[in-house]
């Protein structure tokens, strides 16, 4: 906990990438606060810049200006405190479920034995307890990014970033998967920052949807979503979703919603 | 598995029918022994000759394993500096393909004038054909790694060595035993190629001697000999890689590509 119960902290933010021609400004002077345990969705255009800030604030990407604060310290570099999952699985095929959830825990050099419980308890919460000594490719979509869920939450990151974690899904287990991430939301009040092309999915995650637009990337709007905790898949068809999702949509120029 | 067994069924139906296909045409056409002889005939000839046959396929297997182990082990050492040294990269890579440019055959006979007739010739011409696909596919292997397993293991303040150990060396060894697939058949070729050019011993060595005899029968006994030993070699390979990387998906055919000498 930091004094501030600021988790992320955002000033000014900007990325240009060197080009031949014209650099090209993928980010401009983005600026947002994420308090911890809050649930904030990005949504935007493909190559708005969402993963740059994502990449950014967990330490993989340098910027060009400004500041990023995460749990009150200035990212210099990548930390231990983040847990990342990506619109792939980027499950290791060489290793097992199990062994893929304690990747994290052997990289960090932390005791296997102790964490080992913990592995079996965050595939308990994502229902793979049955398939911890499988190989990968045994699974199916859904079920391996569930695992990477688990391998991002095992060495207990206080920021949980999520890049298009379900994008590769169909539409059916995608609807699913947004349940279980609310319950493990939930459960673990982990601050969560859901990066996402689904106005609906982000919407009915978050707590705040931040809207970028693209060329150059800013984040034109934060919209506070008010529907009551735990949300329901009946939810989705209720007059107050489909007004935040109209609401969202407005802000990225959709009008068809 | 069963499928396997199903698919070896199939395989050996096929080869026994061929067996008996070529049987029944030598005879019908009452083909000459020293142009075709019957399957028969060889399978005699191989019961006959079963010592000297023994004999001189040990030396081949010799020549084929030690120039198929210095492939992989320099071919290994050679991979892990062009992926880790731009220099390197630059200085091995011009080397390793002019040496797999020139034909093997072609540099035998110098070969034999370096290091004389004896087995370290077959050695080498097997080492030469067996180390470029396994630097290739190795160095492929540890290339072609996920970027966002990268990303991942960086993310959490992964050391240069976990990077190698935990993600790049792992990611290459179904690359690097399609390699290896590749590499011990060519040695085997490579050590044939030794064995005409220049030598008294080995399965090459015989074919050519019954080639001057024109002992038909013969030739075939050492080349179905041959050809088991080549088998043999590759089946303990496909074992091994069932065994030690149970995780991989075989995939036969991109490993089928690559061939050539």
């Amino acid at each position: 906990m930091t004094e501030t119960g600021k988790a992320i902290e955002v000033r000014n933010l900007t990325k240009v990438y060197p080009s031949k021609d014209a650099p090209i400004v993928a980010l401009e002077d983005a600026s947002f606060e994420v308090h911890e345990q809050e649930f904030i969705s990005l949504v935007g255009h493909s190559g708005c810049g969402k993963t740059t800030i994502m990449k950014i604030i967990a330490g993989l990407l340098d910027k060009t200006r400004g500041e990023v604060l995460v749990n009150g310290a200035r990212v210099t570099g990548p930390k231990s405190s983040t847990g990342i999952v990506f619109q792939t699985p980027v499950l290791f095929q060489w290793r097992t479920v199990i062994d893929n959830v304690l990747l994290p825990v052997e990289i960090l050099g932390l005791s296997k034995e102790e964490y080992y419980p913990k592995a079996l308890e965050l595939l308990e919460l994502t229902g793979l307890t049955e398939f911890k000594d499988k190989y990968p490719r045994e699974l199916s979509g859904g079920m391996q990014q569930r695992a990477s869920i688990s391998r991002a939450l095992v060495h207990d990151p206080s920021l949980l970033l999520l890049d298009e974690p379900f994008g590769a899904l169909d539409a059916m287990t995608r609807g699913e998967m947004n349940m279980e991430l609310q319950r493990i939301w939930s459960e673990k009040k982990k601050t969560s920052l859901l990066i996402t092309h689904s106005i609906p999915e982000a919407v009915f995650l978050a707590d705040r949807v931040m809207v970028m637009t693209p060329r150059p990337g800013r984040i034109t709007d934060i919209i506070d979503i008010g529907l009551p905790r735990p949300r329901t898949p009946e939810m989705r068809l209720s007059a107050e979703f489909t007004e935040c999702v109209r609401a969202v949509g407005k802000t990225i120029g959709l009008q068809y919603l | 598995m069963v499928e396997r067994f199903k698919e070896l069924g199939t395989i050996t139906f096929s080869l026994i029918l061929f067996t008996l296909l070529w049987e029944v045409s030598v005879r019908l056409l009452s083909v000459s022994e020293f142009l075709l002889p019957a399957p028969s005939v060889v399978a005699l000839t191989i019961y006959e000759k079963f010592l000297p046959l023994m004999q001189n396929c040990l030396v081949t297997f010799r020549e084929t394993i030690y120039g198929f182990l210095m492939g992989l082990v320099l071919g290994v050492i050679s991979a892990i500096m062009i992926v880790y040294s731009r220099l390197l990269q630059n200085l091995l890579y011009p080397l390793i393909l002019v040496a797999q440019i020139v034909p093997k055959v072609a540099i035998a006979p110098l070969l034999l004038i370096w290091v004389g007739y004896g087995e370290m010739s077959k050695v080498l011409i097997a080492f030469l054909v067996s180390w470029f696909p396994i630097i290739v596919t190795t160095v492929q292997g540890m290339r072609m790694v996920q970027p966002e397993m990268l990303d991942l293991v960086r993310s959490l303040q992964a050391s240069d060595w976990q990077v190698f150990t935990k993600v790049r060396l792992p990611n290459a060894l179904p690359h690097f035993f399609g390699g290896l697939k590749i590499a011990i058949t060519l040695a085997v070729i490579g050590a044939i190629i030794g064995e005409f050019v220049g030598g008294n011993t080995g399965l090459g060595y015989l074919v050519m001697v019954a080639n001057y005899e024109v002992n038909t029968p013969f030739m075939f006994a050492a080349l179905v000999v041959l050809s088991a030993l080549g088998l043999v070699l590759y089946g303990v390979l496909v074992l091994l890689e069932m065994w030690l990387i149970p995780w991989s998906i075989g995939d036969d055919e991109q490993e089928m590509t690559g061939f050539g000498m």
